[in-house]
């Protein structure tokens, strides 16, 4: 579990819905346990750069799209 | 069945049964697993106190022989309910575990490194203080050395299983979809 100065932010859970895949489905897809998934999509653990770019891979985006060192801006926001 | 079928049939089973539904897979419940371990573990310290109190007497053996008979078995039935609660972070061999649950497991064996060194120093300087030197003799049994020694054995080998219990955070939920 990494500390909030070492915090990523994501939006695997984002992309998941919008791609319709379950948590399931998409640890299968990157070879981990599915709780991992959830651990990811709640901040509460921070990837090694290789399985970051995999997941990048896997939703066909750049890894900053996914990752980012600060929060993301809420949807619909202007900023 | 060829030998590399044979090893895949058997991680598949492994990691099946590390799935397997649990009433200990909450946080809640894998900290009254690990609890209950750590109660077995502080039995056989206090077995071993108690035998380099008392040892050789009655006392001393009745003692041992209830510390065995209770901490054994609740030992086995933790550590048999830990895989399925910690979801193979503990009892799975490490290439069926992914990034997060390896670095799960060796910050629980760090820790445990540094538990298992305190208390090698700690039995260290207890056998050591306890040797016959000049004009002294020894007062303490054997056996109570060598239960001394069981309890830092079991220590040392369980410490980090159950840090990992006591560590994992509760699992996210499952899909809504």
């Amino acid at each position: 579990m990494s500390n909030d100065k070492e915090q990523v932010h994501n939006r695997i859970a984002v992309l998941r819905a919008e791609r319709g895949v379950s948590r399931r489905a998409l640890a299968d897809a990157l070879g981990v346990h599915y709780q991992t998934i959830g651990y990811l999509e709640r901040g509460e653990y921070s990837p090694s750069l290789h399985l970051a770019l995999r997941i990048a891979e896997h939703f066909e985006v750049p890894v900053e799209v996914v990752f980012s060192l600060t929060p993301f801006p809420r949807l619909g926001s202007t900023t | 069945m060829d030998t590399a079928t044979k090893k895949q049939e058997r991680d598949r089973k492994a990691i099946e049964r590390s799935n397997r539904p649990t009433r200990y897979g909450t946080r809640k419940g894998r900290r009254m697993l690990a609890r209950a371990g750590f109660a077995c573990l502080a039995l056989l310290w206090a077995d071993a106190a108690v035998s380099w109190a008392l040892a050789p007497s009655d006392a001393a053996m009745y003692t041992n022989l209830a510390a065995i008979l209770i901490a054994f078995p609740v030992g086995f039935w933790v550590f048999g309910n830990l895989v399925p609660a910690t979801r193979g972070t503990v009892g799975l061999a490490e290439h069926l575990l992914d990034e997060r649950q390896v670095s799960e497991r060796l910050r629980a064996h760090a820790i445990a490194h540094r538990l298992g060194l305190g208390l090698l120093v700690v039995v260290f300087a207890t056998v050591m203080s306890a040797m016959p030197g000049e004009g002294r003799a020894s007062h303490v049994a054997g056996a109570a050395v060598l239960l001394l020694f069981f309890a830092l054995l079991f220590s040392v080998a369980l410490l980090p299983y159950l840090i990992i219990a006591w560590r994992l955070p509760d699992s996210p939920p499952e899909d809504e979809e």
